[in-house]
């Protein structure tokens, strides 16, 4: 069940368009995976919808409709890449926002190995600083201890983790920021398939996390 | 308002609109107000039969709208002007994916202006969420959405609204309309960042409260 949710606020900022696409994806994930946020989702833009309907009417151009209408029939743009085919295992891991921004099945990615326990997929998205990775975390490893410079989104998408205390599995919208230092500890059983967004790069806090922290090579 | 009164309300006003001249299923044009049937069933015109006229009445009632819409939001009326063309032009090619049991006209095209927006003014994309087959009725508790339909919806957001205290409804209008994040309206405002994050969670459950939702 999940237990983690994006704050309304974010959720607002979502429906208005003012977060960032790696933001906006990560929200899109768990709101695929989430009825509830889907639902509060639903409803803020509802709101845009009826202020729009309450607005009153601006002038338009004399010539704009039929500008329009001169357009309908252009080609369309093709989509920015083609859609991948991917198998079942795919299809069963990644949401529906994630799968536009892949180009291949899971198997297929050219994954970077980061010691035994971590692999890493950078995506092809590049906004600012941000870094999006899809991540997989060995089913029982504990990973380095490490802290952030700025904020960290961790979706989980198959198996869990406990960090600090909390439990976080599939669905699960896990936001760290400067506040926090973790050591995430990987569920037994299940890889764990995560969506990790992240704005700045993370500190190291243990005295040979240089050597073994995964992230360093972000 | 109660539930009632908003369908006894609806239903009056719909019998003194019914136009005489209703060609098809097609709104006519000196409708100065179309219900959301209307408006669904012009969206449904152009998927189904790629009905220029009634793209054109669509246009004819959104058009004026989104541009206010946009300059609200500060964009100069050129780049208005520009953004709902786009807008229009997106309605025309994604109508087929209007699901009018999923919500209303306007919100469909409030969410492709806000999308072709993104497009054009920062490049980016806005990922749409999709919610997984299985969840839809996994969760079987009547949601707000659920109770409340379509129609009454924006009839009764539009009031809840105005119930908002001020420094609520200021924060959350100043969302919809300035296109700013609530961490820059926080600086904007000159506010504590915890200031402006409470008082978009009250007033989000006041809305939520105000359709029907009891959390
Ligand atoms: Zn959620």
């Amino acid at each position: 069940m999940i237990t983690h949710h994006p704050d309304t606020e974010l959720l607002l900022d979502y429906a208005t368009g003012a977060l960032t696409e790696p933001m906006a994806l990560s929200v899109a994930c768990h709101a695929s995976l989430c009825k509830a946020c889907a639902s509060e989702l639903k409803r803020l833009e509802a709101l845009g919808g009826t202020l729009l309907e309450q607005s009153d009417k601006a002038q338009m151009d004399a010539t704009s409709l039929n500008a329009v209408l001169n357009r309908l029939d252009d080609p369309e743009p093709e989509p920015l890449r083609p859609s991948a085919q991917f198998d079942a295992e795919s299809l069963r891991v990644l949401p529906m926002p994630l799968r536009d921004y892949l180009p291949a099945s899971l198997e297929a990615l050219n994954w970077r190995h980061i010691g035994s326990k971590v692999s890493q997929y950078n995506l092809d998205l590049h906004v600012g600083n941000y870094k999006i990775s899809l991540m997989r975390f060995k089913a029982g490893s504990a990973q380095p201890i490490h802290t952030h410079k700025g904020q960290e989104i961790t979706l989980v998408l198959t198996g869990g983790y406990t960090d600090q205390g909390h439990h976080f599995e599939v669905g699960d919208f896990d936001l760290k920021d400067t506040r926090h230092k973790h050591q995430p500890v990987v569920d037994s059983g299940e890889d764990c398939y995560a969506l990790v967004v992240m704005d700045a790069p993370v500190v190291l806090a243990g005295p040979f996390s240089r050597f073994l922290n995964p992230f360093i090579k972000l | 308002m109660s539930t009632m009164h908003l369908e006894k309300s609806r239903a009056m006003r719909q019998d003194l609109r019914t136009p005489q001249s209703f060609a098809s299923n097609v709104v006519s044009l000196n409708l100065a107000d179309p219900t959301n049937d209307h408006l669904s069933a012009l969206i449904n015109d152009i998927a189904t039969n790629r009905n220029r006229e009634a793209f054109a009445r669509l246009f004819e009632h959104y058009a004026p709208r989104l541009k206010s819409f946009t300059l609200k939001q500060g964009t100069s009326p050129s780049r208005a002007e520009e953004l709902v063309q786009e807008t229009m032009i997106m309605v025309w090619r994604k109508a087929a994916s209007f699901d009018a049991s999923k919500g209303t006209p306007s919100n469909w095209i409030y969410t492709i202006l806000r999308n072709k927006r993104i497009d054009m003014f920062r490049k980016e994309r806005h990922p749409e969420y999709d919610l997984e087959e299985g969840l839809e009725v996994a969760d079987t508790a009547p949601g707000a959405e659920d109770r409340v339909e379509a129609g009454q919806q924006s009839e009764i957001l539009r009031a809840a609204i105005d119930d908002l205290p001020e420094a609520q409804r200021e924060i959350i209008l100043k969302s919809f309309y300035e296109d700013m994040s609530h961490g820059e309206i926080a600086e904007d405002l000159g506010l504590p960042l915890g200031t402006v994050k409470s008082r978009i969670r009250l007033g989000v459950t006041r809305l939520k409260q105000s359709l029907g939702g009891h959390q």
